[in-house]
């Protein structure tokens, strides 16, 4: 049966977390969410992210749109890749016997010191209610910062926590929020040509970059070089940090008019439309069509939000690994999964979770 | 996915062929009547002049005859369109020309007003030899 953990903390509306069932044997998995989330991150993110695009997949066929009176010429429509489903986090590790707890953080897009101060709350009722239990901090985006700074407020909790791994956290902050203001520019620009389908696109990006939470932890911001000051990695703990080097979002996709469409038939009506499909020149994938402004936004550099090389804790004794995903991918990532469950001792093959582990917890 | 900005002459021609109804027979012989107000002639009543051709097409037609001086071009089929209503088809029983004697030229102008818009179309058919 699934655990309802309350806990007190002022501002919180629903001061309560839910651990769910699984193996006793097993860590409770601890999901920290990132700026401008909740409790979906971990459960359904594309709720949060509608960003599951198929930008992989080849294109669909020609389409026949009939015979007409008229020619066909030009562009039919745009738009962007297909959706696909995708498996959250709480999926994964579920299927594999672990308890998980997620929560929607104060302020998800405030300053940190609220959410760290939460969580602080959360943590300590969570001790209380299993006190033989270990726990895994797994954190996205500005979660892995939040982990940091209550792991450095509150050292003594580290003996509680067997791993912190964040998935695509800014810990050297993101050059992004330093130039927010030239990214705007850019999808501005980009939108005066091509219309609302780049705000679709873009039009979270260009939200996020100028949010307090995403400004706070602009590169050399006084909140990172406090956080910094006098880090250190705990005994005991270990740390796992991942990065995405993908800025390949989704392209952007336009079906014209085939040159046959144009060209009259000896037939009543005259035209056949048949409408094909391209990538639009230019402009797609999306992202990679704004300058390179920053490596956040860098094909091979960065997952749109922050930069590969900026996701290292800033400290020895750590593991990184980067995929080429970007950060949105980093909450369903199939191949991400398999290598946090591959850290949790579990036993992965050929890229599928084939059950549980190795004893590693046992 | 082919590209749409690239043509493939020989399979543009085949697939005219494909789409190819002949319209003489289906207006006169079949159980389908003649849309309203449609000048339908065959080829031995009404020939098609190349005084009838109009202006940019008639350049276009130079052009080629420009470049292919060792060709005879005779026009064999004829349609005019306005406003989506066929006004004009010059045609009789025969067959569109083998592949390699086929050519085919047409254009689609418009004139648009706030009383009123236009636009028609003009389709030829000829025979090179």
């Amino acid at each position: 049966m699934p655990t309802t953990v309350s806990y007190t903390f002022p501002g919180q509306l629903q001061p309560s977390v839910i651990v769910s069932d699984g193996d006793a044997v097993l860590p409770i998995v601890v999901f920290l969410h990132g700026t401008g989330g909740n409790v979906n991150d971990m459960s359904n993110p594309v709720q949060n992210w509608p960003l599951n695009y198929d930008h992989v997949s080849p294109l669909p066929p020609d389409r026949d749109e009939g015979w007409s009176l008229y020619p066909g010429v030009g562009v039919w429509s745009f738009n962007l890749d297909d959706q696909v489903p995708v498996t959250s986090w709480n999926d994964a590790l579920q299927s594999q016997q672990f308890r998980t707890v997620s929560y929607s953080q104060v302020q998800p897009t405030g300053l940190l010191q609220q959410p760290v101060e939460e969580f602080r709350a959360i943590f300590e009722a969570l001790s209380a209610t299993f006190p033989d239990d270990q726990f895994v901090l797994l954190a996205h985006s500005r979660g892995g910062l939040l982990a940091r700074q209550f792991l450095k407020d509150n050292e003594k909790a580290a003996g509680r926590i067997s791993f912190l791994i964040t998935l695509h956290s800014p810990h050297e902050g993101s050059n992004l929020a330093n130039v927010a203001n030239d990214v705007d520019g850019a999808i501005t620009s980009l939108s005066s040509i091509f219309g609302s389908i780049v705000n679709t696109a873009l039009g979270w990006l260009e939200s996020m970059v100028n949010l307090p939470a995403y400004q706070e932890l602009a590169t050399g911001s006084a909140f990172l070089r406090q956080l910094q000051a006098g880090e250190r990695p705990l005994p005991g703990l270990q740390y796992f940090s991942f990065g995405g080097t993908s800025v390949e979002l989704t392209r952007i996709l336009s079906w014209v008019y085939t040159l046959d469409s144009a060209i009259p038939q000896w037939h009543w009506p005259p035209f056949h439309h048949v409408i094909t499909v391209i990538e639009v020149p230019g402009i797609s994938p999306v992202l990679n069509s704004l300058p390179p402004i920053t490596p956040e936004i860098t094909e091979g550099q960065g997952d749109i939000l922050t930069a590969n090389a900026n996701c290292h804790f800033p400290f020895g004794g750590t593991v990184h690994q980067s995929n080429a995903i970007d950060h949105a991918e980093a909450l369903w990532n199939t191949d991400l999964q398999v290598q946090v469950l591959q850290i949790l001792g579990i036993n992965v093959s050929g890229g599928t979770i084939t059950g549980n582990g190795n004893g590693f917890w046992m | 996915m082919q590209s749409p900005f690239k043509s493939d002459p020989r399979g543009l021609v085949q697939q005219f062929r494909k789409n190819y109804v002949n319209l003489f027979n289906l207006w006169t012989k079949g159980n389908r009547p003649a849309p309203k107000g449609l000048q339908l002639h065959r080829l031995a009543e009404r020939p098609i002049r190349e005084s009838e051709i109009p202006a940019g097409l008639k350049q276009l037609l130079a052009d080629y005859r420009a470049a292919h001086p060792d060709e005879e071009i005779s026009l064999v089929k004829h349609m005019r369109i306005v406003n989506g209503t066929p006004e004009l088809v010059v045609e009789d029983e025969s067959d569109l020309p083998a592949d390699q004697e086929f050519l085919s030229f047409s254009q689609t102008l418009t004139l648009n007003t706030v009383e009123s818009s236009q636009v028609i179309t003009e389709l030829f058919i000829g025979r090179r030899a």
